[in-house]
């Protein structure tokens, strides 16, 4: 099982590469809005197929396991596609992926230590690496 | 201030995916998909309705380009799966390495229109370092 959560969660990378050059070949036919309504619009024709081909039968959650946050999903991935864009325009591939994952990590280490409390250094090490590896991977395009 | 938005983009996506993880933890992840979807599609006509802007369809398109929101649908739906057994970490260094290795094979083949792009040993190397890295995150 915890295979095939590292196979989801490295196809789900790929995912997003394509996602990006996809919006971003539209947005250059039509505007950087367009683009994200666009994305949104096939995104929720496919997701709400996709909930009624899965098993359309749920139960309603109770009302105080709700929260806010929980729905910002939505307004932050339209932050993040206009970011994005609007950023690729003015900074090498190199930089801003660097820095995305910089951010991407250390938010996601952060997070990871208020919900457990604990700090691994191996998995800190194991980020620098991966900051290090993406360095090298990215150099090339930046010559 | 691009270098600090790009920071936080990286910030947003990390906190996107726990918002997303918990709603699926609830809601199941199709239902949660939906309610992601929707949401930004509601947010994104309200955008256009303030600025008293529509969409215009344009002619001549190639329909592939229309479908990005479906991969986006993808990732979501695999990183509600990952991000409770992997933690927010693991799951974007993993992630991350599917960018890199897709992104350099869209380099190599010259998919999606783009220009073709030889192979470097410095790149092979940025990989393996990579890998190494998140063979490290595994613990």
């Amino acid at each position: 099982m915890y295979l095939l959560d590292l196979a989801f969660a490295f196809v789900g990378g790929i995912c997003i590469v394509l996602t990006r050059m996809v919006c971003a070949k539209l947005a250059e036919r039509y505007s950087i809005w367009d683009s994200i309504f666009v994305a949104f619009f096939t995104g929720s024709v496919f997701a709400i197929l996709l909930f009624l081909l899965s098993n359309p039968t749920f139960a309603l959650p109770s009302l105080a396991r709700l929260t806010p946050f929980m729905f910002t999903g939505g307004m932050i991935g339209i932050a993040i596609n206009y970011l994005s864009n609007k950023v690729a325009l003015h900074i090498s591939v190199f930089t801003m992926t660097l820095l995305i994952f910089i951010g991407q990590m250390v938010t996601g280490m952060v997070l990871d230590w208020i919900q457990t409390q604990q700090l691994q250094p191996l998995k800190l090490l194991g980020a620098c690496l991966v900051v290090v590896g993406l360095y090298f991977y990215t150099r090339q395009n930046k010559a | 201030m691009n270098k600090l938005s790009s920071v936080i983009t990286g910030a947003l996506i990390a906190i996107m995916i726990v918002a997303n993880g918990q709603l699926a933890a609830l809601f199941g992840n199709a239902l949660a998909n939906v309610l992601v979807q929707v949401i930004g599609l509601m947010f994104t006509c309200l955008f256009f309705l303030l600025r008293k802007e529509r969409f215009v369809y344009k002619a001549g398109i190639p329909l592939f380009w229309y479908l990005g929101g479906i991969f986006g649908v993808l990732s979501v739906y695999l990183n509600n799966i990952t991000f409770i057994s992997l933690g927010v970490a693991l799951t974007s260094a993993v992630g991350l390495l599917g960018q890199s290795l897709s992104s350099f094979v869209i380099d190599l083949l010259g998919l999606f229109d783009m220009p073709k792009k030889s192979f470097h040993f410095t790149q092979l190397m940025g990989l393996s370092i990579i890998f190494i890295g998140i063979v490290l995150m595994l613990g």
